[in-house]
C-alpha cells in the first residue's frame, strides 16, 4: 500500500500529467492520420524522452501508444482507411455503420471498448507481472536465450508475408545489432574504422528511419494532398445510447480483453494480430456471423477491446523478462535502457515505486482516452482534411532533429537515412520491418545470453536443454517451427497420394 | 523498387558470405572459447541459408523468369522523381551543410524546399519554415540543451532567445 501511495505521488505531478496530456494529443492526431502508425508516433517521441525523467518518458510513451491505436479507428470508420494497422480488422464494419448513419455509435464503441480493454490489460499486467517476475528471478542465460528466440520466432510467424522473408527481416535486425563493440569481449565489429559506429547504430535513428522514412518516401512518390476533401458523417452523439448498444456484446468485449492481453503477452505479436484474432473468434461464435462485414457492432466491440488490451499485455514480457511483446514495447525497452533501467525481474524489487507508477500511468492514460478521444472525434473532420504537403515536410524535419538529438552528431541522421532506405526497400519487397526492429533490440541480449550459456556449458549445446524451464522453452520453440512444417509436408503427401 | 526473390536470395547469400568470412577472420581471445566472431558467423550462415531458401522457393514456385527487378511505375513521372529527390536530397543536403551553415539556415532551406513542392504555397512556406526552425531551436536547443549547430549565425548567438 505504501508503494502505491508513493507511486501515485510520483504520477500525479504536474510535469508527468502535462507530458501525458501533450503526448495524448499528439498520439490521437498521429493515429487519426492514415499512414502514420502508433510505432511511428512513439519513435518520433523517443528523442524527446531522452531529456526527461524515466517516469515522464515512459508515461508519455504509454499515452501515445494507447491514444494512437484508438484514434486509428476514426479514419477507419469515417473514410474506410484504418489510421493504424490495429484498426484494419474491423474497418469494413465500422465504415458500413457510418454509411448507415451510425458513425457516432461506432466511434463511441471504439472509444469505450478501447478504454475497457486498456484497463483490463493493465490490471493483468499489475497482477501477473510481479508474480512472473518472482518466478523469473531463477532464470539463467539458458532461459533468457530461449525466451529471446521465442520472441523472434513469434515475430517471424505472425508477420505478414512469406516465412522466409520474416526470417530475413530478423537476420537483418540481428546484423544491424552486431555493429559496434561486441557485448562479451568488447571488440569492434563491422565499424569499418569509424569511431561513430563504435557505440552501435543507435536505436532511435534506426527506429525513426525504418518507421517514419518509408512513409515519407511513399508520400514523395505519390503526394496526395488530402485523402478526402470533406467529412460528412454525423458524429454528434458519441456516447448517447452506447450502454444499451454494447450490453448485448458484453461477452464479446470480455473475449476481446482476454484474447488481446494473451496475444499481447506473446513475444512478437502486437495489437494488429490481437484485433484480427479477436474479430475472427467473435465471428466464429456469433449467432449472426452473416452480419459481420456489413456494419455489425459485435466484431467492432470485441476487436476494439482486443487491440488496446494487447498494449498492456505486451508489457508483461517486456517488464518481466526484458523481452519485447511487439515493436512498440521494443522501443520502450530501448528507452528504459537509455534511462539506466534494466527491464527484467529485478525491476520490481529494485524500483517498486517507479515500476508501480509506470503501471498506474497505463490506467490514467486509458481514463484520459475517453474525454480526449471524444475531442479527437469531434475534430476529426479537421484532422482528416489536413494538407499532407504541409504535414510531411514537418515530420521529416522533426525526424532529422530527433535523430541528431540522441548523439549530437549528424552521423545519426546518416544512419536514419540509410535505415529509412532499407526499410522502404524491405516494405516494397514484402519483407516486414517489425521483426527487424525486434531483432535489433533483442540482438545483444540473444548474443550475450547465448555466449554466456555456451561458456557456462563449456561449449556443450545440450546444456541449453538441461534445466526444466529452459528445456520446456527449447522444445516449445522446436515445436513452433517443426509442427507447421510437419503439417505442411503431411498435407502435400496426402494430396500427392490422392492424385 | 521491387526485386524478384531470386535476386533477393542471391544478394542475401552474398551478404551472408561476407558476414561469415568477416566473422571467421575476427581474432579470437585466448581465454574465451567463443570469440567476437562466433555470432556473426552464425548470422552469416543464417543469411546464406535464407538466401538459398529464397532462390529455391522461387524456382519451385515456377514464377516467370527474366524480370530481375522493376521500378515502381509511379516513379517514372517527373513529379514523383522531383518529390523523392527533394525529400531525400534535402536530408543529404542537411547532413552535408548543417554543421557549416548551422541548423537554422540549413533547416529553413530544406523545409522551405519541401513545403514549396508538396504544399504549393511558396510564400506561406517561407513563414512556416522559419517559424518551425525557430520553434525547434527553442524547444530542442534551449529547453532540452541539444547543441544544434549555429554555423554562420554563431556571431549573433545569444542575441535572440536561442542562446
Amino acid at each position: 500500500m505504501e508503494v502505491i501511495i508513493s507511486a501515485l505521488g510520483l504520477l500525479f505531478q504536474a510535469e508527468v500529467l502535462l507530458a501525458m496530456l501533450g503526448a495524448s494529443i499528439f498520439g490521437l492526431a498521429v493515429g487519426a492520420i492514415p499512414g502514420l502508425t502508433a510505432s511511428m508516433a512513439v519513435s518520433m517521441l523517443v528523442p524527446l524522452t531522452f531529456f526527461m525523467s524515466p517516469l515522464v518518458a515512459i508515461s508519455m510513451i504509454v499515452a501515445v501508444s494507447a491514444m494512437a491505436i484508438t484514434s486509428g479507428d476514426i479514419p477507419a470508420a469515417l473514410i474506410r482507411i484504418p489510421g493504424t494497422p490495429a484498426s484494419a480488422a474491423y474497418v469494413e464494419d465500422s465504415y458500413q455503420m457510418t454509411l448507415q448513419g451510425k458513425a457516432g455509435l461506432v466511434l463511441g464503441t471504439s472509444l469505450v471498448t478501447s478504454a475497457i480493454g486498456g484497463i483490463f490489460g493493465t490490471l493483468c499486467l499489475i497482477f501477473f507481472a510481479p508474480a512472473l517476475a518472482e518466478f523469473a528471478l531463477n532464470f539463467s542465460a539458458f532461459e533468457f536465450f530461449w525466451l529471446c528466440l521465442l520472441g523472434l520466432s513469434c515475430a517471424i510467424l505472425v508477420s505478414s508475408g512469406p516465412v522466409l522473408k520474416g526470417v530475413l527481416s530478423v537476420l537483418i535486425g540481428l546484423l544491424l545489432a552486431l555493429v559496434g563493440l561486441d557485448p562479451v569481449a568488447g571488440q569492434s565489429r563491422f565499424t569499418f574504422g569509424s569511431t561513430d559506429m563504435l557505440g552501435g547504430l543507435g536505436l532511435v535513428p534506426v527506429l525513426v528511419g525504418m518507421f517514419a522514412l518509408p512513409e515519407l518516401i511513399r508520400f514523395a512518390i505519390n503526394p496526395l494532398p488530402r485523402l478526402i476533401d470533406n467529412v460528412t458523417a454525423n458524429t454528434k452523439h458519441v456516447f448517447k445510447g452506447l450502454f444499451k448498444a454494447l450490453w448485448p456484446h458484453r461477452v464479446g468485449i470480455m473475449q476481446g480483453n482476454v484474447v488481446g492481453t494473451a496475444i499481447g503477452a506473446l513475444p512478437g505479436a502486437g495489437s494488429d494480430v490481437a484485433a484480427y484474432v479477436s474479430y475472427a473468434i467473435s465471428k466464429k461464435f456469433s449467432k449472426t456471423p452473416e452480419r459481420f462485414g456489413k456494419g455489425h457492432l459485435e466484431g467492432v466491440a470485441a476487436a476494439g477491446a482486443a487491440n488496446n488490451s494487447s498494449v498492456g499485455g505486451s508489457w508483461i514480457p517486456s517488464m518481466v523478462f526484458g523481452i519485447p511483446g511487439d515493436s512498440l514495447s521494443a522501443i520502450v525497452i530501448g528507452v528504459l535502457l537509455m534511462k539506466g533501467l534494466t527491464p527484467g525481474p529485478t525491476i520490481f524489487t529494485k524500483q517498486p515505486e517507479l515500476t508501480t507508477a509506470i503501471l498506474l500511468s497505463f490506467i490514467l492514460a486509458n481514463l484520459m482516452l475517453l474525454p480526449l478521444g471524444w475531442l479527437a472525434i469531434k475534430s476529426s473532420a479537421r484532422l482528416l482534411t489536413l494538407h499532407r504537403g504541409l504535414l510531411m515536410p514537418l515530420i521529416m524535419m522533426v525526424c532529422m532533429v530527433g535523430a541528431f538529438a540522441i548523439t549530437n552528431s549528424v552521423f545519426a541522421i546518416v544512419v536514419m537515412l540509410l535505415a529509412g532506405l532499407l526499410g522502404f526497400w524491405m516494405e516494397e519487397n514484402d519483407i516486414p520491418t517489425s521483426p527487424a526492429i525486434l531483432a535489433f533490440v533483442l540482438g545483444p541480449m540473444v548474443e550475450s545470453n547465448f555466449l554466456n550459456g555456451m561458456l557456462i556449458a563449456r561449449g556443450d549445446f545440450a546444456q541449453f536443454f538441461a534445466r526444466p524451464i529452459a528445456a520446456t522453452l527449447g522444445v516449445l520453440i522446436c515445436m513452433i517451427w517443426l509442427v507447421p512444417l510437419g503439417v505442411m509436408l503431411y498435407r502435400k503427401y496426402r494430396a500427392a497420394s490422392r492424385s | 523498387m521491387r526485386f524478384n526473390n531470386t535476386l533477393i536470395g542471391l544478394m542475401t547469400a552474398l551478404l551472408g558470405l561476407y558476414v561469415f568470412v568477416t566473422g571467421y577472420r575476427m581474432p579470437g581471445l585466448a581465454h574465451l572459447q567463443f570469440g567476437p566472431g562466433f555470432f556473426p558467423c552464425l548470422i552469416g550462415i543464417g543469411l546464406m541459408g535464407t538466401g538459398v531458401g529464397l532462390v529455391i522457393e522461387r524456382w519451385l514456385s515456377g514464377a516467370p523468369k527474366g524480370i530481375w527487378f522493376e521500378i515502381d511505375s509511379r516513379l517514372r513521372s517527373s513529379q514523383a522523381q522531383t518529390g523523392v529527390l527533394l525529400m531525400l536530397g534535402g536530408i543529404v543536403f542537411y547532413i552535408m551543410v548543417s554543421e557549416e551553415a548551422g541548423f537554422l539556415l540549413t533547416g529553413a532551406v530544406v523545409l522551405w524546399g519541401n513545403l514549396w513542392w508538396f504544399w504549393r504555397r511558396p510564400l506561406a512556406a517561407i513563414f512556416v519554415s522559419l517559424l518551425t526552425v525557430v520553434l525547434i531551436q527553442i524547444s530542442f536547443g534551449s529547453l532540452m540543451k541539444v547543441p544544434l549547430p549555429m554555423g554562420w549565425l554563431e556571431p549573433i548567438q545569444g542575441v535572440f532567445s536561442w542562446k
